[in-house]
């Protein structure tokens, strides 16, 4: 059984415009030890299916169906008070913009101090020696401990904070954009950290993020996620390489790559739909260069295209034609509407 | 080349003093920031130079002297073959502000919510006193055809509120054009955006500066972009450059070992694709009071003692760039023995 299985999820907010259906019916599960890169555009839901999940939502976000199971629990069940004990020790977060998520008025320590002597029941001693040996789980000098989040820069608080949320070895660490804000040799030690900690204790990680090449790096899986929805899902190089929806291969398009130099960008022309009332039809087609007639009316629903590989297209069996098609520019050229 | 560049900056340096206390300037000196530090380039009109680094290394900074927005400490900045490196004179000035313009990051901050589309691209044009009403007019929908934004009526009375991040940047973008520049600055001009709609904007953006034969420098620390849109790179490193020559030598035949390890960083795509080994230890040092030879030499998988002496002067390798680096030359032996030890 997978450690994380999420069933037809669904997420709305309340808005004063009617409800926006952020994440609309999301499946998907993580195997123990594995991890699952979230990829899409800002405001496809991603981060709201984390929040979902661990159950943090804004005031005005409901979940309004569906069932996260994590190890063996269904976490949209289970009491505010049953979560709270389930948050840190077996699931944890590193946030978004970890930089500003240390408290700035106390050291680094007491952050760590309050989670392992709070949530971990340690006792004072054994709670310093445990925020040491996190700091050099993740590479940082324990002296910095002492020191308040002003005098770290920007990858040792990413750091740091990833090291309090390994800090009560949970099963399931959820990390929401954890490089985006940082230079790139920062970004590649920080999912280094990531990696060989995957390796080494085993975790299990879901990183949400809008960059596929560092998904490409650090993940065994992917789904791709456009306006509430998970549009293809599978291991990171059959849907990167042999991707099954248009959106997909349009984001491969749109990637600067260092090694294709030679390679032209190309966008994909339009904005997502409005979540508060979204298109009847598949919700990329308004944007998609291979609509069809069924693309407007019905919903393509996610299925199997090879080996745990899924794609959500109503044009799946011609797809070698769209993928050899979706290289070229001309395609991607303004969409008759 | 008999023709002047259109940028050409020799010894730009630009120094801050360092304060230890919030209030007090310290008597003894606490020391200088040297936030730029003897740097110097042209650029051939219609080109583009990429200037790429992390974040402190002066990037922005060089780009602010070239805006004269800030007043360099010393050095020499001509600007299509004038020096105005020390320029007051006010009508010279605005003057230079016409030609020079700049490509903001953030397009949600970069316009003012309270004006109109129109009102804000008709801004310059005031400013800088140019047509009348109906000629104002006929630029600003010329300027929205020209970033695509058509039909350009559809604009005018909108507010950057009901717009998307891709269309406000082509705002941006017009707003800047409007003036008929002959230099831009483009600072991160898509790292704000979501990338299905990046592409759309840097592609636009290489057509009119190709078109208008825009002399374009663009800030940035993802090196794809810079691969992807400028001839010329330079690599800066605390205030200094360390690399700077033709794209493809500076990115693809890199020689400062620097530049290979911001390169080796840069994620991959291609999942398959084995990571590149980052080589380079610890973190950037503090700019102030920064020991005597090569800035790089604490982080550098290759430093001699000759690292710690003297400061690399700037020398062309045989690839064509210009590195600054004692191993330069003997350096690829060097990587290539090294492998030879790992393997």
């Amino acid at each position: 059984m997978s450690l994380l299985e999420v069933n037809d999820l669904k997420i709305y907010y309340k808005t004063s415009r009617g409800i926006s259906k952020a994440v609309d019916g999301v499946s998907f599960a993580v195997d123990q030890g594995r991890s699952l890169g979230l990829v899409g555009e800002s405001g496809c839901g991603k981060s709201t299916l984390v929040k979902g999940i661990i159950r943090v939502l804004a005031g005005n976000g409901v979940i309004a169906g569906g069932s996260v199971n994590f190890d063996g629990n269904d976490l949209t069940k289970m009491a505010e008070s049953h979560i709270r004990q389930v948050r840190w020790k077996d699931l944890s977060l590193i946030p978004q913009a970890a930089m500003d998520s240390l408290n700035p008025v106390y050291p680094v320590i007491d952050s760590f101090l309050e989670i392992l002597m709070l949530k971990g029941k340690l006792s004072r001693a054994d709670a310093i020696q445990r925020a040491q040996e996190l700091f050099t789980m993740v590479g940082l000098d324990t002296k910095r401990l002492r020191y308040y989040p002003h005098e770290f820069s920007g990858g040792m608080k990413q750091r740091a904070m990833i090291a309090l949320a390994l800090a009560l070895s949970p099963k399931l660490v959820i990390a929401d954009e954890p490089v985006t804000a940082l230079d790139v040799i920062v970004q590649n030690q920080v999912l280094r950290v990531l990696k060989n900690l995957k390796k080494e204790l085993g975790l299990t990680l879901v990183m949400i993020t809008h960059d596929i090449s560092v998904v490409a790096e650090t993940c065994d899986d992917v789904a791709v996620m456009y306006a509430g929805k998970i549009i293809e899902l599978g291991p990171v190089s059959r849907v990167l390489k042999h991707s099954m929806h248009p959106y997909t291969m349009g984001l491969a398009n749109a990637f600067p790559n260092l090694k294709k130099t030679e390679s032209t960008l190309i966008s994909i022309e339009g904005s997502p739909p409005d979540l508060v009332d979204p298109p009847k039809g598949c919700r990329f087609a308004a944007r998609c260069p291979f609509q069809i007639e069924a693309c407007a009316h019905e919903e393509p629903s996610l299925v199997s295209v090879g080996d745990r590989h899924f794609a959500a297209c109503h044009r799946l069996d011609e797809i070698a034609v769209l993928q050899a098609k979706a290289k070229e520019v001309d395609t991607w050229r303004k969409i008759p509407s | 080349m008999a023709e002047n560049p259109i940028i050409e900056v020799r010894g730009l340096s630009k120094h801050f003093e360092a304060r230890q206390h919030l209030f007090r300037k310290s008597s003894t000196g606490a020391g200088v920031l040297k936030a730029v530090d003897d740097v110097s380039f042209r650029i051939p009109k219609g080109h583009s130079l990429g200037i790429a680094g992390e974040s402190g290394c002066g990037k922005t900074t060089t780009a602010k002297m070239l805006l004269k927005l800030y007043e360099p400490t010393s050095g020499s900045f001509l600007f299509n073959g004038k020096d105005i490196t020390h320029l007051r004179a006010k009508e010279e000035l605005k003057q230079f502000r016409k030609q020079a313009q700049l490509m903001f990051q953030n397009p949600f901050e970069a316009l003012n919510p309270r004006f109109t589309i129109f009102r804000s691209l008709l801004e310059p044009l005031i400013v800088h006193d140019i047509g009348t009403k109906e000629e104002r007019a006929a630029f600003i929908k010329q300027a929205l055809e020209q970033v695509n934004l058509i039909p350009a009526e559809n604009f005018f009375e909108k507010y950057p509120h009901q717009m998307s991040g891709g269309q406000l940047q082509r705002v941006v973008l017009a707003r800047a054009l409007i003036v008929d520049p002959i230099f831009l600055v483009a600072d991160e001009p898509v790292s704000m955006l979501d990338v299905s709609v990046r592409a759309g904007v840097l592609n636009l953006m290489k057509t009119l500066t190709e078109r208008l034969q825009l002399t374009t420098v663009y800030i940035s620390h993802d090196l794809s972009l810079i691969s992807y849109m400028c001839e010329q790179t330079a690599i800066m490193y605390l205030g200094k450059v360390v690399e700077i020559g033709d794209t493809m030598s500076v990115l693809q035949k890199p020689k400062h070992p620097y530049t290979q390890a911001l390169l080796a960083a840069v994620p991959s795509p291609d999942p398959d694709e084995e990571p590149e080994e980052v080589l380079i230890k610890n973190h950037v040092p503090s700019p102030i009071n920064m020991p005597n030879g090569c800035h790089f030499q604490d982080r550098c998988p290759y430093t001699e003692a000759i690292c710690r002496e003297k400061t690399p002067e700037l020398r062309q390798a045989e690839t064509g760039q210009i590195v600054a680096c004692h191993m330069v030359t003997p350096f690829f032996d060097r990587k290539a023995e090294r492998e030879e030890h790992v393997i």
